[in-house]
Formats: C-alpha cells, sequence, structure tokens
C-alpha cells in the first residue's frame, strides 16, 4: 500500500516541482530575513539569528500546505478505492508518504536556509549561530517537523472539503493570515492568536532565546502537533464513513 | 458470482435503489440495463463499497468485498474510464494499483498486452483518446485476473475496431468462466455481445432472463411478406390478421402464422418472393419494457 502510494508521488512532476520550490523560497527568505534582521538589529535587543535564518517557513509553509491539500485532492478517489475499499489503510499510506517526503525535504530546506543564514549574518558582523550552537540543531530539525505539520493540515482540509481550492484558501487563511491579522484585532483576542494559534505557537520551535510572553519552544509545537493530530483524526473519520 | 441481496439504497428522501435482489452468474455475458436513473451505478458503487446500503447487501463470490486483502482479485471493475490523473503515465497508474493489492509487477505488463497499449504505455494518459482511455481502464479491471468484471459503459469511444474487440475479449473473458457484467445503453451492443439481462428500472428489478427470452417474450411476432399481388393484404385481413403497409410495398403482417399466409397466397395465386419473421430489435424490446420506468421521458 505504501509502494503504491509511493508510485503515485513519484509518477507525476508536480509533488517533486512542489519540494523544489519549497526548498529554493526555504532558503532565499531565510537568507532574506536574515540579512535584514541583520542590518536593523541595534545591538542591544534579544537577538535570535537562529530564528532569523529560519523564519522562511513563514512563506513555506504554503508550499507545504498546498503539497499536503493535493496530495488527496488529485487523487481519482473512486478508482483507487474500488481497488482498495479498505480506506484507513489508504490514507493511513498516503499520510506516511506525505509525511516522509516534506519531512526530508523540509530538514533539508532548514539545514540550507541555516547556513546561507548565519553567512548572511555573519557577513554583517553581527553575533551568528553555528550548528553546534545550543537549540540550533533542535530549531533546524523543528522547522522541518513544522512544515511536515502543515503538511498533513492540508491534506486533513483536502480530506475534509474534497476541493482543492477550498482546502488550499482555508489553510492559508487560518495558517498564515489569521496570525499576521492579529494586530487588527481586539487586544484579549490578539493576545490568544499570538501566544496559542496553533501556526503560531508551532512557530516558537525555531526560537533559541527566551521569550516570557510566548510558550517554551516544544509546548509551543506541541499545540501545532495537537492540532495536526485533531484534523487528521476528523479526516479518518469523516473518510471511513462517507460515500463517494 | 455477485449476488445482490435486497439492496436499498436512500439519498436523503430519493430512493435509488429500492429492494433488488438478483444474482449475476459467472460463465456470461450479464447485461445491466435501465433508464438514467434506475439504479445502474448506485448498485454498482454499493458492490465495490463505495458507497453504503440503506439496507441489504452484496456478495462477491460470497464475500464481503470491502473486507477483502486482496480485492482486485475478487472484483476488477471500470466505473469512469476519465478517472486517471491526466499527468500519470497508463504504467505507473496500473503500477500503483498493482501495489495496492501487492499483485506481481508482471501484471502491469500483461494487461497492457492484452489491451493493447504496451506501446503507449509510458505516454501521459491525458494525452489518451476516450478509446485509449477505456482500454486502460479495462487493463485496470483485468490487473487482479478477477472472477467478477464491472464494466461501465466500457465501449464509450471506441472505434468500431476497438468496439469488436472489446465485444470478443467480454465473451472470451466470459469463457474463461468468469462472471462478466457489463453496463450500457447501447443496445445493439448489448444484443450482440450479452447472453443474460438483468434490467431495472427506478431502483426495483424488472426482468432477469436470458437475451433471447426477453427478445422472443416481449415482442409480437411480426412477418414481412412481400407479394406481388394488391389483392393480398385484403384476403389477410379477412382472415382475422392485422396488416400494416410498408413504404417499400411490403406488408408487416401479425396475428396469424407464416403457414396461414402462404396458403392465404396460394388461394390468391399470388407469388411470395419473401416471407421473413421480423423479431423486434432489443431498443423496441427495452424501451417498453421500461416506459413506466423512464424517469427523465421528453414530450413524445
Amino acid at each position: 500500500m505504501i509502494r503504491s502510494e509511493w508510485i503515485k508521488l513519484r509518477s507525476l512532476r508536480s509533488p517533486a516541482w512542489c519540494l523544489i520550490a519549497l526548498l529554493a523560497v526555504n532558503v532565499l527568505f531565510g537568507w532574506m530575513i536574515a540579512t535584514a534582521q541583520a542590518r536593523q538589529w541595534d545591538g542591544v535587543a534579544a537577538w535570535d539569528p537562529v530564528r532569523a535564518s529560519l523564519s522562511g517557513v513563514i512563506v513555506t509553509q504554503i508550499a507545504a500546505a498546498v503539497f499536503g491539500v493535493l496530495a488527496f485532492t488529485t487523487e481519482t478517489i473512486r478508482s483507487s478505492l474500488a481497488a482498495m475499499p479498505r480506506r484507513s489503510r489508504l490514507l493511513a499510506a498516503k499520510t506516511l508518504v506525505v509525511a516522509v517526503a516534506v519531512l526530508l525535504a523540509g530538514l533539508v530546506a532548514a539545514l540550507l536556509a541555516f547556513l546561507a543564514g548565519q553567512a548572511a549574518i555573519a557577513a554583517r558582523g553581527v553575533p551568528h549561530a553555528g550548528l553546534t550552537d545550543p537549540g540550533a540543531a533542535r530549531a533546524i530539525a523543528g522547522a522541518g517537523l513544522y512544515l511536515t505539520a502543515v503538511a498533513l493540515i492540508g491534506m486533513a482540509a483536502g480530506v475534509l472539503t474534497r476541493s482543492t481550492a477550498a482546502a488550499v484558501t482555508g489553510v492559508i487563511a487560518g495558517g498564515l493570515l489569521v496570525p499576521v491579522f492579529a494586530s487588527a484585532m481586539p487586544e484579549a483576542l490578539a493576545r490568544f492568536v499570538v501566544g496559542w494559534w496553533p501556526t503560531a505557537a508551532g512557530l516558537r520551535i525555531l526560537a533559541t532565546t527566551p521569550d516570557r510572553d510566548m510558550l517554551d519552544p516544544w509546548p509551543g509545537f506541541a499545540v501545532l502537533a495537537g492540532t495536526t493530530v485533531v484534523l487528521m483524526v476528523a479526516a479518518f473519520v469523516t473518510f471511513r464513513r462517507r460515500d463517494t | 458470482m455477485l449476488e445482490i441481496q435486497g439492496l436499498t439504497k436512500r439519498y436523503g428522501e430519493t430512493v435509488a435503489v429500492d429492494g433488488l435482489t438478483c444474482t449475476f452468474e459467472p460463465g456470461r455475458v450479464t447485461g445491466f440495463l435501465g433508464p438514467n436513473g434506475a439504479g445502474k451505478t448506485t448498485t454498482m458503487l454499493v458492490a465495490l463499497g463505495l458507497q453504503r446500503a440503506t439496507a441489504g447487501g452484496v456478495r462477491a463470490n460470497g464475500l464481503d468485498f470491502a473486507g477483502c486483502r486482496s480485492p482486485m482479485r475478487e472484483i476488477g471493475a471500470l466505473l469512469d474510464a476519465q478517472a486517471v490523473h491526466p499527468n500519470r503515465s497508463a504504467r505507473a497508474h496500473l503500477s500503483a494499483l498493482a501495489a495496492s493489492n501487492r499483485l506481481p509487477r508482471r501484471r502491469v505488463a500483461e494487461v497492457l498486452d492484452r489491451v493493447g497499449l504496451t506501446e503507449v504505455a509510458g505516454r501521459r494518459a491525458g494525452t489518451f483518446s476516450l478509446g485509449m482511455k477505456q482500454r486502460l481502464g479495462i487493463a485496470a479491471a483485468l490487473l487482479g485476473d478477477p472472477g467478477i468484471l464491472l464494466l461501465d459503459e466500457p465501449i464509450n469511444g471506441l472505434d468500431p475496431t476497438g468496439i469488436a474487440w472489446a465485444r470478443g475479449l467480454m465473451r472470451e473473458l466470459a469463457g474463461e468462466g468468469r462472471t462478466v457484467i457489463l453496463s450500457s445503453h447501447l443496445m445493439s451492443e448489448m444484443e450482440l455481445t450479452a447472453d443474460h439481462l438483468v434490467v431495472i428500472g427506478r431502483g426495483r428489478l424488472i426482468t432477469d432472463t436470458s437475451l433471447a427470452a426477453f427478445l422472443d417474450g416481449a415482442a409480437p411476432a411480426e412477418l414481412l411478406v412481400r407479394a406481388d399481388a394488391p389483392g393480398l393484404a385484403a384476403a389477410l385481413r379477412a382472415a382475422g390478421a392485422t396488416v400494416r403497409d410498408r413504404a417499400d410495398g411490403a406488408l408487416l403482417v401479425s396475428g396469424v402464422e407464416a403457414v396461414t399466409v402462404g396458403r392465404i397466397a396460394l388461394a390468391e395465386r399470388a407469388v411470395i418472393s419473401e416471407l421473413s419473421p421480423r423479431r423486434g430489435s432489443l431498443e423496441d424490446v427495452f424501451m417498453s419494457a421500461t416506459a413506466s420506468a423512464v424517469e427523465f421521458g421528453g414530450a413524445r
């Protein structure tokens, strides 16, 4: 079953391009954000060079989400289920293949972004981080995990909506736009969104400097992971039951 | 063998299939017919576990299809030839299906060969004509070497050579002892391919009979009579026959045996150049059998 899903993924060009785009954009934005933040740093405020170089995931999570959505919505589901009526197995195999593909691409993308970003920061004479610095390896792995979680949320959205357009819109609005517009919200709500909204909390996994107003890295990521699990369970239950 | 037992499927208020019971036997091609909205597709979707029955169920060779370990070995289905990712090659499409059922890889090459797509197996399915997609769909159905084949409109889009090929293939598959279920609206093709018919309308069984019996049973026997005697028609009517004139001068006679027509012609000293029984076509018989079950009848 897993091999079947792997053949499906491998035999199309768009998923590969999606992951290559993810990688390229992640490195480019990591480098850009690291350069911009290093230039603006006043030498006094808290400075997190690791996080700066990995912040490209805020943009590349779109590619991860789209990858997850398309993995399900481009499926000719009737043909697949007529050949394999045990639906949970089909969805589990798909979940595994999507997760592994995005995790590997995400880890490579994060590592390259880290190296490019740190080089850019060092070139400006601003304190930079090395791979062995505390939290750096965890933040790089965390960026890969973050993208994987977003891809699975995308896939769950694809299963639940059965529509590419609806799922992509939903994931981008929920994952990206809600935290961006937090500053326009009433204060109590804004505080909740900034601290606890799954994608905002999940990004804490990139941080290597403590922030008293925010969750610690792993608890933050646990909020995102928990949301992913809930959505995936909803997807499995719906997929098992519904008529296709 | 595919057994449908008391199958009912409701969508909200709409009853798509209403207590349908019938059996598709192995070793023959069974035509599964019905007007649009009769419940054919729903029945097939339930048989494949794609939709849940409201009541009753379907058993494939005594098994519940949805619980099979290697379902493609039980039922091979062609539901929609267009349901192939356009950017995936025919070979990759079949390989993925084969892998999902742990079928040996050589089956992919074998079925590609059997449907004649070997040379284009590496091409993207999106570049295929509808006829080629039908062949690919048939190849997918054959992958697991199944005992039951469920083919929904498999000859749409095939060219005349392709149609003749598909007809031969279906006869061959039935000859190998498989249960071949063929759903189609092309009556002339059904007449040439099927041995047996299951006809449904409004979700209920209308008839489950052999093709020959269906054609004989419902059609009034008619004789085509061609003769040079203008008085023959009147003489036949006098003998109690119903006679219609055809535009080409021949007569369509019903209500009397052929031998009676011969006797009357002899008495009238008429020379008969043609006297042949005319069977109603499957199309005629189907239309009259399902007339009351047509959901979307146009104005006549």
